[in-house]
């Protein structure tokens, strides 16, 4: 196997890619994994991407694997690098992923498997109806206007418990306590409010979920006990999901500033996906802002969903959820940046710790850890499939100076959506699984398929691996009894018919057909000027193969709405198109000369003129 | 004559299309993803949507033409049958789209994409026949 000719072993499942692997690396890399797992690693083309995060300027320590590494775009699934801020270290929205605070949720009951059986299918069929949509009779759909997404950007989970959705206790057990406080909502910009705010309260698609689960297995009946699950048998809910649309939008947009804006700062990265900025910059500081009003929504995601969760159990098992003794765990993120003082070296620094597909695990003695999880250290909640088991951990010993306090997330992908599905090609799965005990429920057969057990390692070897390196070690196994996979499509969730766009302070809305709108503009940044624009051109042109200027569709011909074009560019040179001056109104723009004054589309198009 | 095709990758989902220009291709990568999103068999060219991106180079250019038409998508439920691409300038995309709004009565929505990546993101032109590779974040 080629990748242990180049993997030097420093034991306890420590591996390292040395820095000469690539030229260009600053840090050499290191990956958790025993070899069995390394095997399923070197598969795909995760370990190259754990190179080429080592060029991320101000990279401190190595590039870090977790067991669960798994191939993803830019930063691998699984990745954890923290750069020294302040000297000149970047933040990487494409470390952080487009599902800003994808994390997981543990609530625990005072319910048996026993007791819940008899119960089961009216259970999970009453959490599938009602928990992803909000819970029609009682909690009522969340309608936010402007001003209160904006709440909930500001507060996180904090939010949702003054609206009834939750109690104090449970901030007290999310990390961060559910609000990253300097969150800026401004810093979001429209859309992603308008894009992700009606999914407030929902799951989403992939692979999120909301699960019953039993205990299985009580490995560290101490720590165990700190956490309130005291017996085999007692019933916990595990619920996974992140920030939804907002977040994609925040990432997606942010992307496209910072991909703009690296050139300028002279940062060179083997793969677009990296681009990366100072986080000591006006755009990395607007990032961070908006990346953590996208990390509260998500909180308040949980929040609420965790809460009708709750409800739900009332409903079904006729008591209320006090006396059911549903209390919170945990909430952990897995997709995170985050601004930690670390010491490297006998040398403390102030780090941004990107977290993708990785788990913050602070061990024992961390001011950040509530007081009560101080003395044993962070609770690490670890899904795995929906077949076998997920693990509720705690933060191992040795993962401050091994992995900046960082862990794995889950079990990690190991068959595509696609293959998962061809080879499980007339199956019943829901059938199969119930033969196991499980009541599993999705909209449809393929989003039940993508997500099969067969498509993931085995989260017991993870966990293994993450616990021989010192990183996290298994306080208890859950075993599976209801799944949830995903959303009932409403209207709700897709606008228009039901939410209008989302307006901001001065009442404005996105126009519809208006150009992607420019993004808030912190500390005096602004967008590059014009002239550092590219034009269009093809990586690789043919011989001959050129940009020939614009063309006219035939639909665009035959509505009129255009009566010119801009002259197409001489042969065998760059195509540029000058503006053209025009009388009446325009003052010369590329959609060549039209009546009426300029609207803010032709003066987007002006502004990318070279003309 | 253009097309489009879906790759693998193991956490994520890839188009690839091809067409004689880069506009055409262009076309047929929006078609491909909305294949991903809804059965392409039950939505119909019922309303025509304007669609207009500006971006530095083609492959941005590809890759902020998927993220435009997804958040169309999510925020105001738009669903695309057809669509005419012109490059109506340097770093300019102009577009009118055929589809209709999601009707959950007749679609489902097959699954949910976070966005286009730059991840591996390919434009080629090679033989007059232009191709274009975004990965998808699933």
């Amino acid at each position: 196997m080629a990748w242990k000719e180049v993997l030097r072993n420093l034991g306890e499942n420590r591996w390292e890619l040395p820095q000469s692997y690539k030229e260009g690396m600053r840090v050499s890399g290191i990956v958790f994994a025993d070899e069995a797992l390394l095997e399923l690693i070197a598969e795909d083309q995760c370990l190259e991407q754990v190179a080429n995060v080592a060029f991320l300027p101000g990279i401190v320590g190595h590039s870090l694997a977790m067991p669960d590494i798994h191939w993803g775009y830019g930063f691998p699934i699984g990745g954890v690098a923290a750069t020294d801020v302040d000297q000149g270290g970047v933040v990487s929205p494409g470390g952080v992923g487009f599902d800003i605070n994808c994390g997981v949720r543990l609530l625990r009951t005072g319910l048996t498997a026993a007791e819940v059986r008899p119960q089961l299918r009216q259970l999970v069929t009453t959490l599938f109806r009602e928990v992803p949509t909000g819970l029609g009779g009682r909690g009522a759909r969340l309608k936010l206007d402007t001003a209160e997404i904006d709440q909930v950007l500001r507060q996180g989970a904090g939010w949702a418990v003054k609206q009834g959705y939750g109690i104090p206790e449970d901030l007290d057990v999310t990390e961060e306590g559910g609000c990253m406080a300097s969150a800026d909502p401004d810093a979001v910009g429209e859309r992603p409010k308008t894009r992700g705010g009606p999914q407030l309260g929902t799951v989403g698609s992939g692979n999120h979920f909301l699960e019953v689960q039993a205990v299985d297995a009580i490995l560290d009946p101490a720590a165990a006990g700190v956490m309130g699950i005291n017996q085999p048998g007692q019933v916990v809910v595990l619920i996974h999901c992140g920030s939804r649309g907002l977040g994609h939008q925040v990432c997606t947009d942010y992307l496209k500033m910072v991909e703009a804006a690296s050139d300028r700062y002279g940062i060179k990265l083997p793969d677009r996906q990296l681009a990366a900025v100072p986080v000591n910059s006006p755009e990395g500081q607007s990032y961070l802002a908006a990346m953590q009003a996208a990390a509260n929504f998500a909180w308040a995601n949980r929040q609420c969903l965790a809460h009708w969760t709750r409800l739900v159990f009332e409903q079904v098992f006729g008591r209320s959820w006090q006396e059911l003794g549903m209390r919170q765990v945990y909430d952990v993120s897995h997709n995170m940046a985050k601004l930690e003082e670390h010491v490297v070296e006998g040398r403390k620094m102030n780090l941004c710790v990107h977290r993708k597909g990785a788990t913050r695990a602070f061990p024992a003695g961390r001011p950040e850890l509530p007081e009560r999880y101080r003395h044993i250290g962070q609770p690490v909640l670890i899904p795995g499939d929906m077949g076998r088991y997920s693990f509720l951990a705690v933060a191992g010993a040795k993962a401050l100076e091994r992995s900046f306090g960082s862990t794995c997330h889950g079990a990690g992908r190991a068959k595509s959506r696609a293959g998962a599905k061809k080879l499980l090609k007339g199956h019943d799965l829901q059938k199969e699984l119930e033969e196991q005990g499980i009541i599993a429920m999705a909209h449809s057969w393929s989003s039940l398929a993508e997500e099969a057990p067969l498509a993931y390692k085995d989260v017991a070897d993870v966990m293994r691996a993450a616990d021989e390196a010192g990183l996290s070690r298994p306080v208890a196994r859950l075993r599976p009894m209801g799944v949830i996979k995903g959303n009932k499509v409403s209207r709700m969730m897709y606008g228009r018919t039901a939410v209008r766009p989302y307006a901001d302070r001065n009442g404005r809305r996105p126009s519809r057909a208006g150009p992607v709108s420019g993004l808030p503009v912190r500390q005096g940044f602004r967008p590059p000027p014009p002239s550092l624009l590219r034009p269009l051109t093809p990586v690789r042109p043919a011989a001959g193969q050129r940009w020939t200027g614009p063309r006219k569709s035939a639909a665009r011909q035959r509505s009129g709405r255009r009566t010119a074009t801009a002259a197409p560019a001489p042969s065998g040179r760059r195509a540029t198109v000058r503006c053209q001056p025009h009388p009446a109104g325009c003052d010369g723009c590329l959609l060549g000369p039209h009546p009426g004054p300029a609207t803010p589309k032709h003066r987007a198009a002006r502004a990318l003129c070279r003309g | 004559m253009g097309g489009f095709s879906i790759l693998e990758h193991t956490a994520d989902t890839g188009v690839q299309s091809w067409g004689a220009s880069l506009e055409e291709a262009l076309a047929w990568l929006a078609k491909g993803m909305f294949s991903l999103l809804a059965d392409p068999d039950t939505v119909e060219a019922r309303q025509s949507v304007a669609v207009s991106v500006s971006a530095r180079d083609s492959e941005s250019m590809a890759v902020d033409w998927l993220n435009e038409l997804l958040y169309r998508h999510e925020a105001e439920g738009f669903l695309l049958k057809d669509c005419q691409v012109i490059l109506s300038a340097p770093g300019r995309l102009e577009a009118e789209c055929q589809g209709e709004f999601l009707d959950p009565a007749r679609h489902q929505i097959l699954t949910v994409i976070k966005a286009a990546t730059y991840h591996q993101v390919q434009v080629t032109a090679e033989n007059n026949q232009w191709r274009i590779q975004v990965v998808l974040d699933v």
